[in-house]
């Protein structure tokens, strides 16, 4: 799930950037050093949308660098249990098939792929399909999937899915 | 888990219900996110879906589609808990529990069976159901599974410097803009052979490489993912950093009966009988497997250099260029010299300032090297005879059994298949085997009888063949009175076990006097596991100072052609004293480095001046040259031995200094700079001229070149070691290049 929340982040400069850009330049940084990265908490952190303070600069004694707390707010990606998301196949084998939700990737076990769809190892790429049906589901496909399971870690999540569930499976 | 059954029932209605339609077979796991059954209730026309809230598996389906049910009544039984039958990274695929918090119930799943992804595991008996399912696709579509090694099996990559302009050389870092360079050459015909042979077979890459670069050079073997899909196992998924052997569980848990493997070395797959041992590819000079397995390097070394030693020559004069423009040489010769002028910031060492200005520009020009190397097709050829021989014995057991036959073993057919190449033929070995080695323990009876021929200690009536180093043996007279016995040389034994057929025995006569040469004594790369070691050392007990083992495989791995007869030895034994008075003499007015390693440098120069000495021993006006000459050159030696703790290896130094050499005596000694001095070999290449010329004019050159032996052939080495003036220079070069060798394999390792 996105959400929209207000965030703090601490940005240590150089002294030499200190000049007339100092702002932009802290600003740049944050962009840099926020966007794209992952926490447990919040989940991925994928644009900050507005910077609302960049507190006083406090020197660090003995070294000269500058710390700067700047209060932003940012959309993040959350995913949690039992929620229906679209992800773009990246492989498929026989076990089941890894996908990903933008930053998020996730697997697909073949028990919680429905019966119908059967692996084919000899087509290129391999993919998962139906017999009587033409769903085909391959690399680069876009799917609906459902996660059951979150793997949280400090750097990074991880996600199990599920297409075994009522509109789920291969988008057209 | 040894939970009750829970009898599941629909949700309690009054009405009857009908049951219209199972999702779910009996032994399926079940959540709360699958649609178990649907069904309808009495008098309403919408179709329902029931799921139930327990996570289980589905033990037993009570009522059939379509039977009423009554109200209140089970539908199915289900065995709660979930098996965690597959799990990523600790989480369970299927019911998405975390396996780190729910101690309670232990993960089954052990066997990694996708290749790229060791961290996808799932439980042995689903595994045993994937593999079993494999099975059966690949035996109804008549394939194989072939295991193919990437490096010196289907591609030779290196880290030196290649110039940019040799064709067919893939160039490409891995790790950022300022890692290191990979230069990879594919074998010829590589792409045929995959395209031809993925026909037949499944292929799977395992490889020691890093997972990128892996994944790189799987994208240029195969852009649209066409012939290994995702199957690629590298070095960051093997579990045993020394074995292949430890995946191949996981990968076919139903046995490796249809497995057949491609390597250039055994000893990583533990000598499995379904190997197929490759001819190693060798293109880059003194590059070895650059992704070779840690523990094992020295072996590797060791293997490397022989292949060196086995392809060097062959290089040389197999290698044509094709245009003779005006730019770079052949990779072979220069590569200390020339650096490659990527404009993406290579990697420069010393030698680079030295040698931008010999660095010619255009780059626009492509040099096409073209190999002799054609051992590709021998191998289709292999591979698709073995396939064949396989699905005949299954085609064979299937009529005659039906369908749950067993499969049949490659463990079993390609050692039969092998040694049906020479079935029936008797060898008979002379001046092959040295005499303290029992004759059932040398390598070529190993390798005859793997090809399926008899081998006899002395002829007998039934004897067919003669494997024969020399003439003039007992046994090679003997062999010549009786029409029937067929008389070759080892290299007979050597390319049938390298092609796996029965090689037309007239291409390797054994000619008069001195042909052939002890050199074909020694297996080729192919023939020999890497611990092998070479067996002529034996007879160098004349040397002094030479105790260490390796130092004296390493002096033997200097120089293809250091490796001398009998004869030469008989002649060089009482040379040898004098030689080393002399050359501790020469010592103290040369480099100050050698002190080091005294042993590899006496045996050098022995080997050296051995070699140069054998047909007439060294008079003393040349040796008093000798030393002038090195005396002279001292500071350019020293800055050159500087340069060599770049890592350099000692192949191409010793090549540049005979290069240097060479150029000394061509114009006036000594007389130019620095950059003079650089005008090697390669230099010559950029002037235009091809290696016959040069090979013509080093035989005018050098002046003792009349009475060379014949057992030196012609070839550059001859004359390097002919012309060469200064060995003590190049004994502290190669010292230093070892030394440096050594530091870059530790840094690479790191």
């Amino acid at each position: 799930m996105f959400y929209h929340i207000a965030l703090e982040h601490d940005v240590l400069l150089h002294p030499r950037y200190f000049g007339p850009q100092l702002l932009d330049t802290v600003k740049q940084k944050l962009y840099r050093e926020v966007e794209g990265t992952c926490t447990g908490k919040y989940g991925f952190v994928i644009a900050v949308t507005h910077i609302d303070n960049i507190g006083f600069g406090l020197i660090l004694p003995g070294q000269g660098f500058v710390v700067y707390t700047v209060k932003y707010k940012a959309i993040v990606f959350r995913p949690f249990k039992g929620e229906v998301l679209e992800a773009v196949v990246t492989q498929l084998n026989k076990v089941g098939m890894f996908a990903e939700i933008g930053p998020l990737s996730c697997f697909i076990s073949h028990h919680s792929i429905p019966s119908e769809l059967q692996f084919c190892p000899n087509t290129s790429p391999p993919c998962y399909k139906s017999k009587e049906e033409n769903i085909a589901i391959q690399p680069e496909d876009t799917i609906r999937l459902k996660i059951v399971g979150t793997r949280v870690d400090a750097s990074g999540i991880f996600a199990i899915g599920t297409l075994m569930d009522d509109y789920l499976g291969l988008i057209h | 888990m040894s939970q009750e059954k829970i009898c599941v029932k629909l949700p309690t209605t009054d009405k009857k219900v009908t049951l219209l339609k199972w999702r779910v077979k009996e032994g399926t796991l079940v959540n709360s996110t699958v649609v178990v059954l649907l069904y309808q209730e009495d008098g309403e026309k919408d179709r329902k879906s029931f799921r139930t809230h327990h996570v289980g598996v589905v033990k037993k389906i009570l009522i059939h589609e379509g039977q009423e049910v009554p109200a209140g009544y089970p539908v199915f039984e289900l065995e709660p808990g979930c098996s965690h039958s597959t799990v990523v990274s600790d989480l369970c695929a299927d019911c998405g529990a975390d396996l780190r918090i729910d101690n309670a119930s232990k993960p089954t799943a052990s066997v990694s069976m996708i290749h790229s992804v060791p961290d996808l595991k799932v439980s042995e008996q689903s595994a045993l159901l994937l593999g079993k399912a494999d099975e059966k696709r690949l035996l109804s579509d008549k394939k194989l599974v072939l295991l193919v090694d990437l490096d010196q099996t289907l591609i030779h990559t290196t880290n030196d410097n290649i110039p940019n302009n040799i064709k067919d050389i893939h160039h490409f870092q891995l790790y950022g803009p300022n890692s290191p360079w990979y230069h990879t050459r594919l074998r010829p015909g590589t792409y045929k052979f995959l395209s031809s042979i993925s026909e037949l077979y499944e292929l799977h890459i395992c490889t020691f490489g890093a997972r990128n670069y892996a994944h790189t050079i799987t994208h240029i073997l195969d852009p649209k993912g066409k012939l290994f899909s995702h199957r690629v196992l590298s070095r960051d998924e093997c579990f045993n950093p020394n074995s292949k052997t430890g995946n191949l569980k996981g990968l076919f848990p139903c046995g490796d009966n249809m497995v057949c493997i491609i390597d250039d070395r055994e000893d990583v797959w533990d000598y499995a009988l379904n190997l197929i041992h490759v001819k190693p590819y060798h293109f880059f000079q003194h590059t070895g497997d650059i992704n070779a397995p840690p523990n094992l390097q020295k072996n590797v070394d060791i293997t490397s250099q022989q292949d060196n030693r086995v392809d060097f020559t062959h290089l040389v004069q197999g290698i044509t260029i094709k245009k003779k423009v005006s730019t770079k040489g052949e990779p072979q010769m220069e590569d200390g010299e020339v650096l490659s002028d990527d404009d993406s910031g290579n990697t420069t060492t010393d030698n680079d300032e030295k040698n931008k200005n010999n660095v010619s520009n255009d780059n626009s020009d492509q040099v096409e090297v073209e190999e002799e190397d054609d051992y590709l097709l021998y191998l289709e050829d292999i591979l698709k005879n073995l396939h064949k021989e396989y699905f005949k014995e299954y085609d064979q057991k299937h009529e005659l059994y039906g369908n749950d036959v067993e499969v049949p073993d490659m463990k079993r057919i390609i050692p039969m298949y092998r040694s049906k190449i020479l079935a029936g033929k008797k060898l008979v070995f002379s001046g092959l085997v040295p005499t303290p080695v029992p004759l059932t323990e040398s390598r070529a009876y190993k390798v005859a009888r793997l090809l399926g021929a008899e081998v006899t200690e002395n002829i007998e009536p039934d004897s067919t063949h003669l494997v024969a180093v020399r003439q003039g043996t007992l046994k090679a007279s003997a062999a010549r009175k009786r029409p029937d016995i067929k008389t070759v040389t080892p290299e007979w034994l050597w390319l049938c076990a390298e092609r796996w057929e029965h090689v037309e025995e007239r291409l390797f006569p054994l000619r008069s006097e001195g042909g052939g040469g002890s050199s074909s004594r020694d297996p080729p790369a192919h023939c020999s596991s890497p611990e092998h070691s070479p067996h002529f050392m034996a007879n160098n007990q004349n040397v002094p100072h030479v105790n260490k083992e390796q130092d004296q495989k390493f002096a033997e791995t200097l120089n293809p052609l250091l490796s001398f007869s009998d004869e030469d030895i008989k002649r060089m034994a009482g040379e040898v004293e004098d030689m080393t008075d002399d050359e501790e003499s020469c010592d103290d007015d040369d480099d100050d480095d050698d002190d080091d390693a005294p042993n590899i440098i006496d045996v050098l120069k022995i080997n050296k001046d051995g070699n140069s000495s054998s047909e007439a021993s060294l008079d003393g006006s040349r040796r008093g040259n000798k030393r002038q000459y090195s005396s002279s050159e001292s500071t350019d030696n020293e800055d050159e031995a500087e340069k060599e703790i770049e890592g350099e290896t000692l192949i191409e130094r010793l090549r540049q200094n005979t290069g240097r050499g060479q150029k000394r005596r061509h114009s006036s000694p000594d007389s130019d700079g620095s950059e003079e001095d650089n005008e090697t070999l390669n230099e010559k290449f950029r002037q235009g001229k091809n290696l016959d010329e040069l090979g013509v004019e080093w035989g005018n050159n050098s002046e003792n070149s009349q009475d060379q032996p014949d057992d030196m052939n012609d070839s550059e080495w001859g004359n390097n070691s002919e012309n060469s003036q200064d060995p003590p220079d190049e004994v502290n070069d190669s010292e230093w290049n070892m030394l440096g060798a050594a530091l870059e394999k530790e840094f690479l390792e790191n």
